[in-house]
């Protein structure tokens, strides 16, 4: 059985969830968006697995780290180009 | 109804000329919107050109802006239109893609194939600075992506708004932008060691 990856889940994997199925929710986990039974799934899948063990641990250092906040640097001469962005603004209004 | 009856009421103030209110709605984010924009475009100065229309693009709409996502989120959509054409003045290709960059490691019956094999990251590695660096090569689509999502605050619903996608699609992108960006990492960790 496959789902599509990326998504929430909600389909019943059988016995055992798979690795293809696992992979596929890994994002949705770590953004907690997935329910209690994907979880649970998850959980007892990457018990089992020792490839998806450490497969998890770097998907959630990239979750990790590519969700840093962005570099807050303004333009050095930002309060020249807002006051040239309103005059142009009023001038036009 | 309005979810952001805050935002609306400020747009509002803007539309009917209230400087002091854009200037301050203006400095409150565009350190975010200038970090995006250098990180899509690469140089200062088209970062800056494409701040400064956003800015000018965002007041001269306003009067269009019904609430129902935050302002920020509304702005970040215009930003994102005028990176765009940056990009195409500049004459620059649009990367996009939808693969998924593991699908062939996968057996049939959906286990690894036997030969994928992974081996712990050295935490010792530059890892912060290799992850950037993979987020730099990856396609356009999912490179904003990535870049949106690490906005704080922005929900799902409103990150797949301004960037024209159902939910379920910007999970999807995330996810293999996420997985692009690990085995990138992966690669260059490996190399590094």
């Amino acid at each position: 059985m496959h789902r599509p990856e990326g998504g929430r889940g909600g389909v019943n994997p059988g016995i055992l969830m798979k690795c293809r199925e696992s992979y596929g929710v890994l994002s949705a986990y770590l953004d907690g968006e997935v329910g209690l039974v994907d979880r649970m799934w998850l959980k007892g899948h990457l018990m089992m697995c020792a490839k998806c063990r450490v497969y998890f641990e770097q998907f959630r250092r990239v979750h990790e780290l590519t969700g840093a906040p962005l570099p807050e640097d303004l333009p050095q001469d930002f309060d020249a180009v807002l006051a040239a962005v309103l005059r142009r603004w009023k001038d036009q209004s | 109804m309005t979810a952001h009856p805050e935002d609306l009421a400020l747009a509002r103030r803007i539309a009917v000329g209230d400087e002091a209110a854009a200037a301050d709605f203006f400095r409150q984010h565009s350190g975010e919107m200038y970090g995006y924009a250098r990180k899509m475009l690469g140089e200062a100065e088209a970062a800056e050109d494409a701040l400064q229309e956003a800015m000018l693009g965002a007041l001269r709409s306003i009067e269009r802006y019904d609430g129902r996502v935050a302002l920020r989120a509304w702005a970040f959509g215009i930003l994102r239109h005028k990176i765009t054409d940056a990009h195409r003045k500049r004459g620059r290709d649009f990367v996009v893609s939808s693969a998924d960059p593991e699908a062939e490691r996968f057996q049939a019956g959906g286990g690894w194939k036997d030969d994928v094999t992974f081996q712990p990251w050295d935490e010792k590695a530059e890892l912060m600075e290799i992850v950037r660096r993979c987020m730099d090569e990856l396609p356009h689509n999912q490179r904003e992506v990535l870049l949106l999502r690490a906005l704080e605050g922005l929900s799902t619903r409103e990150a797949a708004e301004l960037l024209e996608l159902s939910e379920d699609n910007l999970r999807q992108v995330l996810h293999r932008a996420r997985a692009s960006v690990r085995r990138c990492t992966d690669r260059k960790a490996g190399e590094a060691a």
